[in-house]
Parts: C-alpha cells; sequence; structure tokens
C-alpha cells in the first residue's frame, strides 16, 4: 500500500508538473494547496531531490522544479524512491525480502504467491504511467490504451 | 500464405548477432520467410568475437548460458556433447567455460541445416559473400547495395554489423590483436607492451605464451585495472520492482553500495549481485536520465566493466602465473608518446599519479584498447553510408548509432524507421550491455517478432 511519504510525493510532484517551464515553487506553497505538513513535505522533497527527480533553488525567485520532463518520470520510479520496493508483503520483495515470523512454507505460501501477481500488476502499472499522464485527470483512458501507447522494456 | 508472395530479410553482417537474428527470424515465421545474409566472410557466426582459431582464446561466459534460443537453455551444450570437440572441460558442466572459435562454429551450424532459398520454393536462408555498402529504405521495402554492384531488395533490413577495434591510437609502431599473423612475427626474446589491460589484454597474453614466447611483457592502461575473475556463486534474486529505476547515477550508486552491503551480510559477493543485477541492465540503463548516463560512463565504466566482464577462471589462473613468474607486470600510467624504430618501438609513458616519466624499447607494441563505439569514427561503409545520407545519426552520448527501444533506427530528423532495425553492438545506446551472447539472442529475438508482427511479410 502506498505510504502518506508516498501519497504526498505524488501529489507534490503533480503539482510541480503543473507549473510553466523555468518556474519554480516555494515549500510553503506547495504543502498550504495540497495540505501536507510542511516539516514532512521538506524531508519528501529532500528525497526526491536526492533521487534527482526535483531541483530546488535557493533566495529569491528560488523554490522547487522538476529536475526533468514530467514524461520522463514515472511513477513507479517515485514510489520506489519513496517507499521502497513495489512488494504489498515483506517476502514477496526479493531485494528487501524479510520471511514472515509465522512462516511455515514459503514455496507453498498461497499468500505469497497471491502477493508476487499482486507486485506484478502494481509494477505494470506504475510502470507505465508517468507525472505527465497524472496532470490530465480529465482524460483517464483505459489502460489497455496506455499500454498500447508507452509499451516499455 | 499460398498465394502471396513471400516476404524477404536482409541481415547485414553475418557475425554472432546477424545469426542470431536471422535464426529467430526464421523460428518466429515458422520457416515461412526468406532470410539473405550479406557478409563477405566464408564462415557465418565468425566476427569479431567469434572468429578465433586458437583453443586458448575461451568464452566469458559459461557454457550453461551460451544457448542461442532462449527457450532452450541446453542447446549450447547439446551440441557441445554432440560436437566430438575435444575438451579441457566436461561439456555437460553448465559452469565451464569453452573456447570461443568452438560457439563460431555452433553459430554456423545453427543456421546451416536451414533450406537455400530457389525459385520454386523462396524460403529459406542465403549467404550472399559480399560487403554491403548502402542502404536504402522507400515506401514498401528496402534496397541493400553491395560491393560488387549487385542489389538485395527486402521488405525490412537487419543492421548486424557488430563491433569494431577502436581507432589506434599509437599507430604506426601498434600491431593488432585480432590478426593471427602478429604472434609469429615477434620476436620471442623481445619485449611485448600491451596498451590496454583488459579482455583482450588477456587473449594477447595467452596467443603469446601459446607461441613460446620467452621475452618480458608489459601491460600499460590508465588505471591498471585487470578484469577479474569468475567465481562459482549464484546470482542474487532481484526483481526489477526492487530497483529504484529513474533515479540518478548518484543515487542508484548510494543504493547499489547499499545492496552490495546488504548482500554480504546475507553471505552473498560482489559477483551474486552484478549477475543478480544482469537482467535487468536494460531497464536500469532505459531509465537513467541522459546527463546520469553520460557520467557512469565518464566516471564508472572501467571499474563496472572489469566487475561485470570477468575472466574464465583458468585464464586468470594463466595471467597470474605469468605475473608470479614475473614475465607479465601490470602498470598504471598515461601513454605520453610511442614511435617505431628498426627494432621496434620508443614508448614513453608516466606513472599514475604524476608520477615519473618511463621510457620502454619494446619490440612489439600490441594495441589491446578494445572496441570501438562512436558511430561517427566507423570505417564500416554502410554505417558510413547511413549517417552521410541521414538515414542514421549517432546517439547523444555518441556510443552507437540512436535508435528506439524496438532498435529501429532514427533518422537525422528524428523519425524512426519502419523497416531497419539495428540489433547487437550498434544498437548499444539504447541497450547499453549488448556485448555478449545472453543479451544479444533477447534483443534479436525481441527485434525479430517486432518484423514478423508489424511488416506485411505474410
Amino acid at each position: 500500500m502506498l505510504t502518506k511519504k508516498g501519497k504526498y510525493g505524488l501529489k507534490a510532484m503533480v503539482e510541480l508538473g503543473r507549473l510553466p517551464e523555468g518556474r519554480t515553487m516555494l515549500l510553503a506553497d506547495i504543502a498550504e494547496a495540497n495540505d501536507i505538513p510542511k516539516p514532512f513535505l521538506e524531508i519528501i522533497l529532500g528525497e526526491l531531490r536526492q533521487a534527482g527527480f526535483v531541483r530546488s533553488k535557493k533566495g529569491r525567485g528560488g523554490g522547487y522544479a522538476l529536475a526533468r520532463p514530467a514524461s520522463e518520470i514515472h511513477i513507479g520510479h517515485l514510489v520506489r524512491a519513496l517507499d521502497g520496493a513495489l512488494a504489498p508483503i515483506s517476502c514477496a520483495s526479493r531485494a528487501f525480502y524479510k520471511r514472515c515470523d509465522d512462516c511455515v512454507d514459503e514455496d507453498t505460501c498461497a499468500v505469497r504467491r497471491m502477493m508476487l501477481d499482486v507486485r506484478q500488476a502494481v509494477s505494470d502499472v506504475l510502470d507505465r504511467r508517468t507525472v505527465a499522464d497524472m496532470l490530465a485527470p480529465a482524460a483517464v483512458e483505459n489502460l489497455t490504451a496506455t499500454l498500447e501507447k508507452n509499451p516499455i522494456f | 500464405m499460398s498465394n502471396r508472395k513471400l516476404g524477404r530479410v536482409v541481415v547485414i553482417g553475418g557475425g554472432a548477432s546477424g545469426v542470431l537474428a536471422a535464426c529467430h527470424l526464421w523460428r518466429i515465421a515458422d520457416g515461412a520467410v526468406a532470410v539473405t545474409i550479406v557478409e563477405p566472410r566464408p564462415e557465418l557466426g565468425r566476427g569479431l568475437a567469434f572468429g578465433t582459431r586458437f583453443d586458448g582464446h575461451l568464452l566469458n561466459v559459461r557454457a550453461g548460458q551460451m544457448s542461442a534460443l532462449p527457450d532452450r537453455p541446453d542447446d549450447f551444450q547439446t551440441w557441445l556433447a554432440a560436437s566430438g570437440a575435444r575438451l579441457a572441460a566436461d561439456p555437460r558442466d553448465p559452469l565451464c567455460f569453452v573456447p570461443r572459435g568452438l560457439y563460431g562454429r555452433y553459430l554456423d551450424e545453427l543456421v546451416a541445416h536451414l533450406p537455400r532459398p530457389t525459385p520454386a520454393a523462396p524460403a529459406g536462408l542465403e549467404h550472399v559473400r559480399q560487403q554491403c555498402v548502402g542502404l536504402l529504405e522507400r515506401d514498401d521495402g528496402v534496397t541493400a547495395l553491395l560491393a560488387d554492384g549487385t542489389t538485395v531488395e527486402a521488405q525490412a533490413a537487419i543492421l548486424a554489423t557488430g563491433n569494431e577495434p577502436a581507432a589506434s591510437i599509437v599507430s604506426p609502431v601498434a600491431m593488432s590483436p585480432w590478426d593471427d599473423a602478429t604472434w609469429a612475427a615477434i620476436p620471442r626474446d623481445g619485449l611485448v607492451l600491451t596498451v590496454g589491460t583488459g579482455l583482450t589484454m588477456a587473449d594477447s597474453v595467452l596467443s603469446l605464451l601459446a607461441t613460446g614466447h620467452r621475452g618480458p611483457i608489459v601491460a600499460l592502461s590508465r588505471r591498471g585495472l585487470l578484469p577479474q575473475p569468475h567465481g562459482a556463486a549464484p546470482p542474487l534474486a532481484l526483481d526489477l520492482a526492487d530497483i529504484p529505476l529513474g533515479t540518478s547515477i548518484a543515487y542508484l550508486t548510494r543504493w547499489f553500495r547499499r545492496l552490495l552491503r546488504d548482500a554480504a551480510g546475507r553471505g552473498y559477493g560482489w559477483r551474486s549481485v552484478f549477475d543478480g543485477l544482469r537482467p535487468h541492465l536494460r531497464a536500469i540503463w532505459q531509465n537513467l536520465p541522459p546527463d546520469s548516463r553520460a557520467r557512469f560512463l565518464r566516471h564508472a565504466r572501467p571499474l563496472w566493466d572489469v566487475h561485470r566482464h570477468r575472466l574464465a577462471p583458468s585464464v586468470d589462473a594463466a595471467l597470474h602465473r605469468a605475473r608470479g613468474g614475473g614475465q607479465l607486470t601490470i602498470v598504471a600510467g598515461r601513454l605520453v608518446s610511442a614511435e617505431a624504430t628498426a627494432e621496434g618501438a620508443v614508448v614513453r609513458y608516466r606513472r599514475r599519479g604524476g608520477g615519473e616519466l618511463v621510457e620502454l624499447r619494446p619490440a612489439a607494441v600490441i594495441e589491446c584498447i578494445g572496441l570501438a563505439s562512436d558511430p561517427l569514427g566507423s570505417a564500416n561503409p554502410l554505417l558510413r553510408d547511413l549517417l552521410a545520407r541521414g538515414a542514421a545519426r549517432p546517439d547523444l552520448l555518441g556510443i552507437g548509432l540512436d535508435v528506439t527501444r524496438d532498435g529501429a533506427l532514427i533518422d537525422a530528423t528524428g523519425q524512426p524507421s519502419t523497416r531497419i532495425f539495428a540489433v547487437g553492438p550498434p544498437a548499444r545506446a539504447a541497450f547499453w550491455e549488448i556485448t555478449s551472447i545472453p543479451d544479444i539472442r533477447t534483443q534479436s529475438a525481441d527485434t525479430a517478432r517486432k518484423i514478423w508482427q508489424e511488416l506485411p511479410l505474410r
């Protein structure tokens, strides 16, 4: 499930995606427009800046902006950077793998097998959509059309 | 398909990538296609990598991963066992490393049994022993121009021009490691300098030792890094969902370091991490921002290469013996000058870290600087023609042709071709790791599928 951090991060990215070319936005304004606690947003934007998705400018006329075009930033990129692996249960993540305390046999665990499929479905969606896709909420296309338009890998 | 005209695809280049592309096309079309491979060499599958006849030159990938067919992972080893080749290793061992020349033979035989096309039965594969010098795209097909003035008409073209040795940096004193005549021409007791300390240096040292070379060998490169040997550890299981795609190279590097540390805590060494990452390298590269790609190439590439492209353990052992015995010395330094003399050459280099200037008088200099990547420097007449006419352009980083994620050639105006596709090394810019068989196998199968699905070949 998307954490609060992931949700706030995506909201901030959409806000920044709406800015005209060359403009920046202050942290306080992003926080207010999206009802995000300022200190929390500061941490989130710091992480997004480190990961190379936003850039910041200090001083007068300063603020935050996307570091790359919105159409190049996939939602899956952001969720991985903010929330870690795209896994609904820790034993379904391979790199951040953790065996459940109550696990009897992982290979036959039906829950785990189901969650591996869920993980696949989640990344199938998040790795195909970009911040640019989130900027036009009125024109929600069906997934098939999006997949045909943006085949990846 | 009975009353329709049979489609034809022309494959330019008959080295490993060309053979794999032709083979996959044939399989996807279920034999209902005509394929023309344009390759001047007499045998197929014998490009720069697999053309060697020397059994000391081993594959850098384990036999178990070398099948040409993704759906039959043991195909190469089945062939190996039936080939009657005398091997130092057990051919049934998937972890063994076998001679590269043998792999060239496997590739040749992979397509040798396909039917030769005739006017009555046009489906099949033909090998035209010519150099392709030009390629024109029309609305309804492509025309390949050959050096003898003839042409091949087809519905689609696959560029499989392969690897080219890098342009010489110490010419005219340098000798080529790709020419078998080099080794016999070197005085046995003379000092030999190799410029470069990578995989080609390893091949060259083995060739020298096999001819009974007794003189000292000095291998020079900027950092003096040697390729690492393979180990036996299994790859770390990594999923694309776990990898921070799309982040900057600085972030990705920090993530990678942490992954190495975490994996070490669970008993996995760096080899397991590199091998676990391997299936995802293409996705990582394609999601990497362009300036991060450039930074990776500039700063991390040498270190990446020596860990990623590793030596067979027996080759590593031979290098160790030669170093231990004092015959082989690895030097980190920057080449300053090289001049030819009557006895060989005078070469000056400066030791790494602003050190002293050293003068060597080798009897022979072998240039082991690896492969060319900038298409603007290519000696291939076809690539030069495509670039000159604007039918192709170099990618932003100058490491290959600009192609789409499907391998379609992008022209000077930014328009992707619907009929010309690149596979293997020329498509490097879109795929990054496209130098070894497991990568080229996947890409050429994808390209063959795309051509078969999207072009009116049927």
